[in-house]
């Protein structure tokens, strides 16, 4: 088989001609819920360096999400701000490894992760599809509200200086990285996203056989006249539509062959990045992790550290 | 096998008699593959669910048990898999989809029950794969004599209490080296152990005791797998080779290069080598 080369693909996403007023409508309706910011100590989970607390935060619908915070100890703030967006199917990460590093570090749990999905739960395979043919109740539009306002209760806490806030997530949690740095433009002092989901969706699923993206290729199956309205519903929400609005410093790290998030479309999202200040990074011989174990996560955490002075423990 | 395991396997094995709900899941069968809902009791009568994926081709095929990995979301196999064996991935109790009377939480489950033996819920869990696998066998137009198990600790421990495994690929093991490898400032879920120690200090002697029970080191000599693949980092070589050393199948210990797809082949390719299968279509790029 002639060796494709990922970086010349165009992504078919179109963007829709309500695109900004339907993300403008619905930012709008998630801010009309107050979001009632709680935080609750966890003691077994604290340690002598670093607070755990249990975060609850009000979000899009009047659903209530779940998210770990955590802090170290014993450091006089301002603390740089680290928001961690988490994968498809992983539940999110306590981030205490972030605190000993010297951040405030939030970890989000949006609606159908635990914690979070007492009122929605369309579950893993599910999500991706979940009202798929009908565009303004697709799943993600909710999903993305919560990622927007876990950055909006981060930067409310006392002792996080938001000028030094970052977003960072791999897979489901490269594409709310990307998602937070496009509608929270203002705020994101800098972002790295790794192997992005959710950006030219169709063309995934066409370009793969694994989950999640194998759940269009499934729902197509089942039910083929769907597939005008899925793909409008998908054009309404993905991420390839939202990056021309970022404008802090990012890196894109992705894997030459990635089953998961095809390199393919990590190519075309990063074209479309509107920051001057990016850069991509591409991993031979890697699937889905994406360069993690060669090596990247020093390189992600200098980039961080650089833009964001944080005072390790 | 010890008697805290002899018990809990005779319980799982006749937990497997009971009635089982086999049903057709057209969302997740494909062109290569029929795809099925499994719905059973385990230990305790607690309701368990597991994916079922036969392929079209001619049988017999080779039963793989993918057991559960450490997370709240069991995923359907791969493409390549369903393809190539009768497979089934199972969500122990806890799990979505097995979460009716028991939501596991992340962290939480590793140390859920800690310390007494009887209250540990991973007793009940190495339950649950050993009913799964027992039905499992008991699928029509497989090849029981090339039973196959993949995963980490599940896989490695249900390898060790059932008889007549043909193949294990296994690694990443949790309750490897716990003293060890719970010394320094360990990232989730190892870190869950260090939580308890630091709560419940007066208890963590009465832990380690149960959690003997899962040590691999314990268990090695009971697996009897003709052929085994640890996957390791290079760092845990030392330990995985000494496990390797009390096994009697033909083992191998392979060093993860850090490159999930050629670490991915290479796995995969040990696998159906070891059972004699043809590799299923590639899942990317994708032929079809």
């Amino acid at each position: 088989m002639t060796r494709r080369d990922p970086s010349a693909f165009e992504s078919s996403v179109r963007r829709p001609d309500d695109f900004d007023e339907y993300w403008r409508r619905t930012e709008a309706d998630t801010l009309s819920v107050p979001l009632n910011p709680r935080l609750e100590p966890v003691p077994l989970r604290s340690t002598p360096d670093v607070e755990v607390f249990e975060a609850r935060y009000d979000s899009y619908g009047g659903l209530e999400i779940a998210g770990w915070y955590c802090r170290p100890r014993n450091i006089e703030g301002p603390l740089p701000g680290y928001l961690f967006v988490p994968g498809y199917v992983s539940e999110p990460k306590l981030p205490t490894d972030l605190a000993m590093m010297g951040y405030a570090a939030f970890s989000a749990a949006p609606r159908n992760k635990l914690r979070s999905n007492s009122v929605f739960n369309p579950g893993y395979p599910g999500l991706l599809v979940h009202n798929l043919d009908k565009r303004t109740e697709y799943g993600y539009r909710g999903f993305y509200m919560d990622a927007i306002r876990a950055l909006d209760f981060l930067c409310g806490l006392d002792e996080v200086d938001s000028s030094r806030i970052c977003v960072q997530g791999g897979s489901q949690g490269g594409a709310l990285t990307l998602l937070v740095s496009s509608l929270r433009a203002g705020q994101v002092a800098c972002a790295s996203a790794g192997a992005p989901y959710l950006c030219s969706m169709m063309d995934a699923a066409s370009l793969t056989r694994s989950y999640p993206y194998e759940e269009i290729n499934d729902y197509l199956r089942l039910y083929p006249e769907r597939e005008e309205a899925a793909r409008d519903t998908l054009d309404l929400h993905d991420i390839h539509n939202f990056v021309d609005k970022i404008e802090c410093p990012i890196i894109v790290n992705i894997g030459l062959m990635d089953d998961v998030c095809p390199p393919e479309t990590g190519f075309a999202v990063f074209r479309e990045i509107g920051s001057q200040d990016k850069k991509l990074y591409t991993y031979e011989d890697c699937a889905h992790d994406s360069g993690s174990g060669v090596g990247h996560d020093k390189v992600l955490h200098a980039f961080l550290a650089e833009h964001l002075n944080p005072v390790a423990l | 096998m010890n008697e805290y395991w002899s018990a809990r396997v005779d319980a799982a094995v006749n937990a497997a008699t009971g009635d089982v709900s086999i049903e057709n899941l057209p969302i997740r069968t494909n062109e290569t593959s029929n795809a099925y809902s499994v719905r059973f009791n385990g230990v305790g009568d607690y309701p368990l669910y597991a994916y079922l994926h036969i392929p079209k081709s001619d049988g017999p095929h080779v039963p793989l048990f993918q057991a559960p990995g450490y997370g709240s979301v069991v995923g359907v196999p791969l493409y390549e898999r369903r393809a190539a064996y009768v497979v089934m991935a199972l969500c122990h109790r806890g799990q979505r989809l097995a979460n009716s009377r028991y939501d596991a939480a992340y962290p939480g489950l590793l140390t859920d029950g800690l310390p007494g033996e009887d209250s540990y819920v991973w007793g009940d869990i190495v339950s649950d794969c050993i009913t799964a696998i027992q039905i499992l066998l008991q699928q029509p137009n497989i090849d029981a004599s090339r039973l196959a198990i993949s995963g980490g600790d599940l896989a490695f421990i249900t390898a060790a209490l059932t008889d007549g495994v043909h193949a294990l690929q296994t690694g990443g093991l949790m309750f490897a080296d716990i003293d060890n490898r719970t010394a320094g400032d360990p990232d989730y879920p190892l870190a869950e152990f260090n939580d308890f120690k630091r709560s419940h200090p007066d208890e963590w002697d009465e832990a380690r005791a149960t959690l003997a029970n899962y040590d691999p080191m314990a268990l090695v000599s009971d697996v009897g797998a003709k052929k085994i693949l640890f996957s390791t980092g290079a760092g845990e070589k030392d330990y995985y080779d000494q496990l390797a050393s009390g096994l009697s199948g033909q083992t191998t210990v392979g060093i993860n290069l850090g490159k999930g797809h050629l670490d991915h082949i290479a796995q995969e390719d040990w696998l159906g080598n070891a059972c004699g299968v043809d590799k299923g279509p590639a899942h990317y790029p994708r032929l079809s």
